[in-house]
């Protein structure tokens, strides 16, 4: 249609919102091992806040990783997913810059203190938070990563001990909090917590 | 300087709308393929609201930013739109989607063709060529990347390797092409 040269121009200056556009059916791998280190427009158009408003870091595992294990934590602990989920947190936080509203931590990858206090700090205008696993998470950990997430609405989390206690971290902490996902039965300790919080709305997804 | 797109059904009674390229091509398509490009629906509804269209087939709407081969290959991709626009729901189709891309695969027509959807507001279109660029970024290296759009990485050297060394991690298992 047109000759080489002028092509290599062009996708050297595309225009930006067309480059935001074709940057939304790209996975997070691909924006942050590809498409940010491209050229410099490249970049730019990669950090619109629009292609981060939700973080999936589900997707990591979507094409390598095809017949994933149904239990989590079935990736067993190593140094290594350790970093890498580190260094997936750093990454995306340099190029999101604050604007994810929307985490979702992967079912099958440990999630320490130090990740989520770590990107909590970065992304302070969360509003909605699915962890699909924090067996590895202390009290003290999670109360430290809630303080920053003042704006969260919505949680999604698995089973666990004295629910009282982190309701009331969030209520004291997160004042627009109002939807509880449950990934595990309904037992007392949560009936009787949601008695007591009427305004909040509570689903489960556990096995009946 | 006619180009008249071919009609499977001569017969058939359907309007016709005047296309006119940056290079003063006319275009005659069906009212049905045109009315895909919002921006020409929206031309037409207007000049209908002007009491204008009376005149029918008799409009030329010009499009100056979108060159003759362009619109040629966008209408004859949507003649060929699949009625329902339903998701690909099994490998086998997503297969056959995605050699269907490649078709438009050279990254100069890409360019052309992404521009002139995004101008014409033709969704459809823009979301196909959109994948089939994102089909040749999925699970790529930068090298490959650059080299298949023709980019010139413009980093300075320090941020280069700057960011080399902070994705690091990153580059495993990428596709080898």
């Amino acid at each position: 249609m047109r000759n080489k040269s002028s092509s290599v121009y062009r996708w050297n200056n595309m225009d930006y919102d067309i480059l935001v556009k074709i940057f939304m059916s790209l996975n997070v791998m691909d924006l942050i091992s590809v498409v940010s280190q491209v050229c410099s427009s490249w970049r730019s158009a990669c950090c619109d806040p629009i292609l981060w408003k939700k973080l999936d870091l589900c997707i990591q595992i979507s094409d390598s990783c095809i017949y994933a294990p149904l239990q989590s934590d079935a990736w067993s602990y190593s140094v290594s997913n350790n970093n890498r989920l580190m260094n997936i947190l750093k990454t995306t936080s340099n190029l999101s810059q604050g604007n994810v509203t929307r985490l979702i931590f992967n079912f099958f990858e440990y999630v320490e203190d130090e990740h989520l206090v770590y990107a909590a700090k970065r992304n302070r205008n969360l509003k909605r938070l699915a962890l699909p696993i924090w067996s590895r998470l202390t009290v003290r950990g999670r109360r430290k990563a809630f303080k920053y997430w003042k704006g969260l609405e919505s949680l999604t989390i698995p089973d666990f001990k004295s629910p009282m206690k982190l309701m009331k971290a969030t209520g004291t902490n997160c004042k627009n909090f109002s939807e509880l996902k449950l990934t595990c039965n309904l037992n007392l300790d949560y009936a009787l917590l949601l008695s007591m919080c009427r305004s909040l709305r509570c689903s489960v997804f556990g096995p009946q | 300087m006619s180009n008249t797109s071919e009609n499977p059904n001569p017969s058939s009674s359907s309007a016709k709308i005047t296309l006119k390229t940056s290079d003063n091509e006319l275009f005659e398509v069906e009212e049905a393929v045109a009315m895909k490009f919002c921006t020409v629906k929206q031309y037409f509804e207007d000049e209908k609201d002007n009491d204008v269209a009376a005149r029918g087939s008799s409009t030329v709407i010009p499009l100056p930013n979108v060159h003759s081969a362009v619109l040629a290959r966008l209408i004859s991709y949507c003649k060929k739109l699949p009625q329902s626009n339903a998701v690909a729901d099994n490998h086998e189709e997503e297969e056959t989607k995605k050699k269907e891309r490649k078709q438009y695969g050279t990254p100069g027509d890409l360019v052309d063709l992404i521009s002139a959807a995004n101008y014409l507001d033709f969704k459809e279109g823009l979301e196909f060529f959109n994948q089939a660029l994102a089909d040749h970024i999925q699970n790529k290296s930068v090298e490959y990347v650059r080299k298949f759009f023709g980019i010139k990485g413009d980093f300075e050297p320090h941020e280069e390797e700057k960011y080399r060394e902070e994705y690091a991690w990153a580059f495993e298992g990428v596709d080898e092409d």
